[in-house]
């Protein structure tokens, strides 16, 4: 960027912020078609300071450091959601994405019965549905030899067990699927923002039918449940249930799509998947460290220093979790993948009390798509001439991810 | 010092030092206890740090308070001595403190 193009964004950096800490990222910006994101973040590790601040979107500082992050994220008292986790930040008639965009203690009330639904247990009740659709997606699939994995099954295995959790119709899948790229992938604010206010309608109608007629559903939990002996109101209900289908869906999907792409890429760990299915779990640790995915912010709520540096109450700052993945000071060569590195502590799912709540869902969506896949379809590459392109935003994921294989013979096939 | 004894399925012993007011979750996750896993960190969310307390030494905790209670009904394997490692606080009266590790946390 010319000097002349940060002066005209020189007026979202405070005085405090000290010049030589300001650099022009923008999260919305970091790749074109075909760069991998991946890499350009390992740049960034390596090229600008462990914090920074940028003055795109209003100015935000940026964390690019493993330690740095793990810290901010635990002291969710300083570095507090509660004011909003959006990047650009959400305006102000937006329903709060709860719980996540709420402090303790109210967010922990607001969690327990999240915790529950997504708690072991409520798991394995999910895993039986989860394991179902994987099967009838992959044979829906395996006999045309190509798919675009995005758009043909890692985005719908997730919906439709969130559809499932809340006894939604499984019809509306598409639908929402389409608003859910809207409202996450988009920056331009005013189609960001038409879409959460749809979906927003859309969530707020089956609120009003759960109200009415509760069902055994953890939407109807949600819409009846009390805090501090109190309903919740319903921009509290709709914030609950629109942040619940996002924060499950793309995410998911999002990791299944970078395994897809790493498993069609790397034959010999897809050999090593179908031959020792019990290092699966351990791989999916790697994949999840190797690729995680979400930028949220945080706000400062009291002046506090931070890696050195002096942060101001009011000022946001990014938690990028893909920096803690690519940080070469946390993993020996960040960018390799090893399924038998020590994966413990890697921050892709968050820390503190915000850490994700479906951590033990994605892991068990995740393990059930590689099981069942790899006995479907045991060999797999990317279509030839195929350009692999990664989404901008607050979370990354394939664009589309052409995959081809050999046709299975069938019994009559002959 | 404070010891803890923490007790696999198959009856093997791993005896880990502790700092009074650390929690027996920190205590497994300090000394690599695999069978905890604690997946939200001891914030009481995710029940995945369950252990049974040895009946020698049940009497010596504060009993479970209600979100605990709560989160123990979604355990694999639930019994009357079952609590989260995450809310045991360790002090010198509970050196010593037999834990037993459950077949599966998830």
């Amino acid at each position: 960027m010319t000097d002349a193009a940060l002066g005209a964004l020189s007026n979202t950096v405070s005085p405090h912020v000290p010049a030589e800490l300001v650099r022009d990222f923008d999260l919305f910006d970091m790749v074109r078609d075909g760069e991998d994101i991946y890499n350009a973040w390992h740049e960034l590790g390596r090229s600008a300071p462990p914090l920074f601040f940028t003055p795109r979107y209003g100015g935000f500082w940026v964390l690019n450091d493993a330690v740095l992050l793990e810290q901010a994220f635990r002291q969710a008292d300083i570095y507090c959601s509660g004011k909003g986790i959006g990047i650009p930040p959400n305006p102000p008639e937006v329903p709060a994405c709860l719980p996540i965009e709420a402090d303790d203690p109210y967010h922990k009330e607001l969690r327990r019965p999240l915790n529950i639904a997504l708690s072991p247990k409520g798991v394995a009740g999910l895993a039986k549905r989860a394991r179902e659709i994987c099967i009838q997606l992959i044979n829906d699939l395996k006999d045309s030899g190509t798919c675009d994995f995005i758009r043909d099954f890692s985005l719908k295995m997730p919906m439709e067990l969130f559809l499932r959790l809340v006894d939604l119709p499984s019809s509306d899948r598409e639908y929402l699927l389409g608003l859910a790229h809207e409202t996450l992938k988009v920056a331009d604010p005013a189609r960001r923002h038409a879409a959460i206010e749809e979906l927003n309608r859309y969530i707020s109608g089956w609120v009003d039918k759960r109200l009415a007629q509760p069902g055994e559903d953890f939407l109807s939990t949600v819409v009846n449940m009390e805090i501090d002996g109190r309903p919740l109101t319903q921009t509290e209900r709709v914030g609950y249930m629109t942040t619940l289908m996002l924060g499950g869906l793309d995410t998911v999907g999002g990791m299944m799509g970078m395994t897809a792409m790493h498993l069609a890429t790397h034959d010999a760990h897809r050999r090593h998947l179908r031959e020792h299915p019990e290092d699966i779990p351990a791989a999916i640790e790697e994949m999840l460290r190797r690729y995680p995915l979400s930028t949220f912010a945080r706000y400062v709520s009291r002046d506090s220093e931070l890696g050195g540096v002096q942060l101001k109450e009011g000022d946001r700052i990014m938690l990028p979790t893909i920096a803690h993945g690519m940080d070469e000071q946390q993993w020996n060569e960040p960018l390799a993948v090893d399924f038998g590195r020590s994966t413990r502590d890697h921050l892709t799912f968050g820390s503190g009390t915000h850490r994700c709540p479906g951590a033990n869902l994605a892991r068990v969506e995740l393990r059930i798509f590689i099981e069942e896949w790899l006995a479907r379809i045991p060999d797999f590459a990317i279509a030839e001439g195929a350009v692999l392109s990664f989404e901008n935003g607050a979370v990354t994921g394939l664009k589309s991810l052409p995959l081809t294989w050999s046709i299975p013979q069938t019994e009559n096939a002959g | 010092m404070i010891r803890v004894i923490f007790v696999e399925i198959d009856g093997s012993r791993r005896v880990v030092e502790a700092r009074p007011d650390d929690r027996a979750f920190d205590a497994a996750r300090n000394n690599g206890i695999t069978g905890i896993i604690g997946e939200c960190g001891g914030e009481l969310a995710c029940a995945t740090c369950h252990v049974w307390v040895d009946p020698a030494f049940a009497a010596k905790l504060p009993p479970p308070g209600d979100v605990e209670q709560e989160l123990l009904e979604c355990v694999f394997d639930r019994k009357d001595i079952s609590r989260l490692s995450c809310q045991i606080r360790l002090s010198e009266a509970l050196d010593g403190l037999i834990l037993h590790l459950p077949p599966r946390q998830i």
